[in-house]
């Protein structure tokens, strides 16, 4: 698995494990485990690597692991949800709302 | 004739004791014949609340709360945490403990316990262990549920496995003094204590629930503890699932397997299984009709409740009842294969909590499991299940989850897999 952390910069270290948590997520739920993550992939719409079935099982494997790194990862709440609708679309997107809600 | 003396006539010659419990062997006369409590103190009309269970002391006061025509309520202490909302929500005047009777002071009233008392009727109310909201007082005229009991039936030497508190165990405790049978207490609602009892006093049969069955499975107790003398084994109260039924009919040949089915709400329903292995079953008896309408459910009874003292009626103009139980229909018979609550929906795919938890429960290791929807935002909906391992067996919720999307759809899969103890509740019922 390759997983291209494009944005290295913005983000101090642990905004860059993180996103580095998100990245092996969605690589673990794909049946091609070589496919290569990046910000751009996109996970849902066209060429999206998920279905909805998968986009909740993503869901909840980072809600799980933001609940083991001790913060809430808040996906299902009507906020959550149009704060940040752009969500799913690409992988970096999920890891930047990710990143955003450990650090509120 | 008061009920007291008219069983006091049925068990007049009869030389064998009626009631089993905790190795004291009890004839009518002698429960009859006990100290009575004081019940001076209560009035006819009275709504009493008796916290006890299937002993002599509690046995006799119920009875003569009957006779007094009070509306009684059957309670237990496993329940005591809720005990000041049944109150509450009853209406409750006297409650009776450990021999003591006080009364509660309150300035409510309601036309269904009026109705009851204008007609000098005794009540019964049952608390209802529903999953949705506070649990619902379910108001019965005690004297025309009584009217029942007055056509002889057949009677086996039956163990009690059933609550104080529940309408299964008040229709069993009525059906034996009635028919002239034998009823025993178990010591513990375990399945070394239950099997034991059933083998000590020569149990015909056993009334109990699919969970304790699977208990009973599971702890290696069958077929090698299941005594001889157990002729039948009724379930009910909650779903039966077939790979259970099957492998209890494999391991116990003789044993005569039924079904029963029952809402706090109809009274008691007579109900015919189709074969000892065949989860359909006929339901009727007097006054009752029975319709499918969208797949659920619908039974008019005549021994309905009058209502509930703290929701409004579940009846609809002509008097139909929605079990919300999802059944499949076969030449009349009716097999259970699910709460309406349970069907789960995900992006419009809908299926039963129980067909994943038949999955899973095949799975190495596991005890007791439960399937439950949860919401989110992208598929409505989605399963969750929690699984308890048996005892000593570590369970690896990785592989079971592979194991579990090899076996079902994409949708039906669970998302997420919890490792816990699956809530049993005081009535055996998975919570």
């Amino acid at each position: 698995m390759k997983v291209f952390l494009s944005s290295i910069s913005i983000y101090p270290l642990l905004a860059m494990e993180l996103k580095i948590i998100v990245f092996n997520v969605i690589v673990s739920l794909l049946e091609n485990k070589t496919i290569e993550v990046s910000d751009e992939t996109p996970l849902i719409g066209e060429g999206g690597l998920l279905d909805s079935m998968k986009l909740v099982e993503l869901s909840l494997k980072l809600e799980d692991a933001a609940t083991d790194l001790g913060f809430e990862f808040d996906w299902t709440s009507d906020a959550a949800m149009s704060r940040s609708r752009g969500m799913f679309r690409t992988a970096g997107a999920l890891a930047a709302e990710f990143i955003a809600q450990s650090e509120r | 004739m008061q009920l007291l003396d008219k069983l006091a006539e049925i068990w007049n010659t009869i030389d064998y004791p009626f009631f089993i419990h905790n190795g004291s062997q009890l004839r009518f006369q002698d429960i009859a014949s006990q100290n009575p409590i004081d019940l001076s103190l209560v009035k006819s009309g009275d709504v009493v609340a008796i916290i006890g269970d299937f002993n002599p002391s509690s046995i006799l006061t119920l009875l003569r709360l009957i006779d007094l025509a009070v509306i009684v309520i059957p309670l237990t202490t496993e329940t005591s945490n809720e005990h000041e909302y049944f109150f509450e929500s009853a209406l409750v005047d006297v409650v009776i403990k450990d021999g003591v009777v006080s009364r509660r002071t309150h300035s409510k009233t309601h036309e269904l316990i009026d109705v009851l008392r204008v007609n000098g009727h005794a009540g019964l109310v049952l608390f209802s262990t529903g999953t949705t909201g506070r649990p619902k007082a379910i108001l019965h005229d005690l004297t025309l549920f009584l009217k029942r009991f007055e056509t002889p039936r057949p009677t086996l030497r039956t163990i009690n496995f059933l609550l104080f508190d529940h309408i299964g165990g008040i229709n069993t405790l009525l059906h034996t003094l009635f028919n002239k049978g034998v009823v025993v207490a178990p010591e513990a609602r375990t399945v070394d204590s239950v099997l034991d009892t059933c083998r000590k006093y020569d149990v015909e049969a056993l009334p109990t629930t699919p969970t304790f069955l699977r208990m009973m499975l599971m702890s290696g107790a069958i077929p090698e503890k299941v005594p001889s003398c157990l002729k039948i084994i009724t379930y009910g109260t909650e779903r039966m699932d077939q790979p259970t039924l099957d492998e209890l009919c494999r391991l116990l040949p003789v044993v005569d397997f039924r079904q029963t089915f029952g809402m706090s709400e109809l009274g008691i329903v007579r109900v015919k299984s189709e074969a000892r292995d065949s989860l359909f079953m006929k339901v009727g008896g007097e006054g009752v009709k029975t319709k499918v309408v969208n797949n659920v459910l619908q039974i008019q009874s005549q021994s309905r409740m009058l209502g509930y003292l703290n929701a409004p009626s579940p009846f609809d103009s002509e008097g139909w009842y929605d079990t919300k139980d999802v059944v499949e229909e076969k030449n009349n018979y009716y097999k259970v294969v699910g709460r309406e609550s349970d069907v789960i929906n995900v992006g419009g795919l809908k299926f039963m909590a129980s067909d994943v938890e038949l999955v899973a429960l095949d799975f190495p290791g596991v005890s007791l499991v439960k399937a439950y929807p949860k919401q989110n935002p992208i598929t409505g909906q989605h399963v969750e299940l929690t699984v308890q391992p048996r005892e000593g067996v570590s369970i690896d919720k990785d592989s079971l989850m592979s194991y579990m999307k090899s076996k079902l759809q994409p949708h039906m899969a669970p998302k997420r897999i919890k490792i816990d103890v699956v809530n049993i509740g005081h009535r055996f019922k998975k919570g």
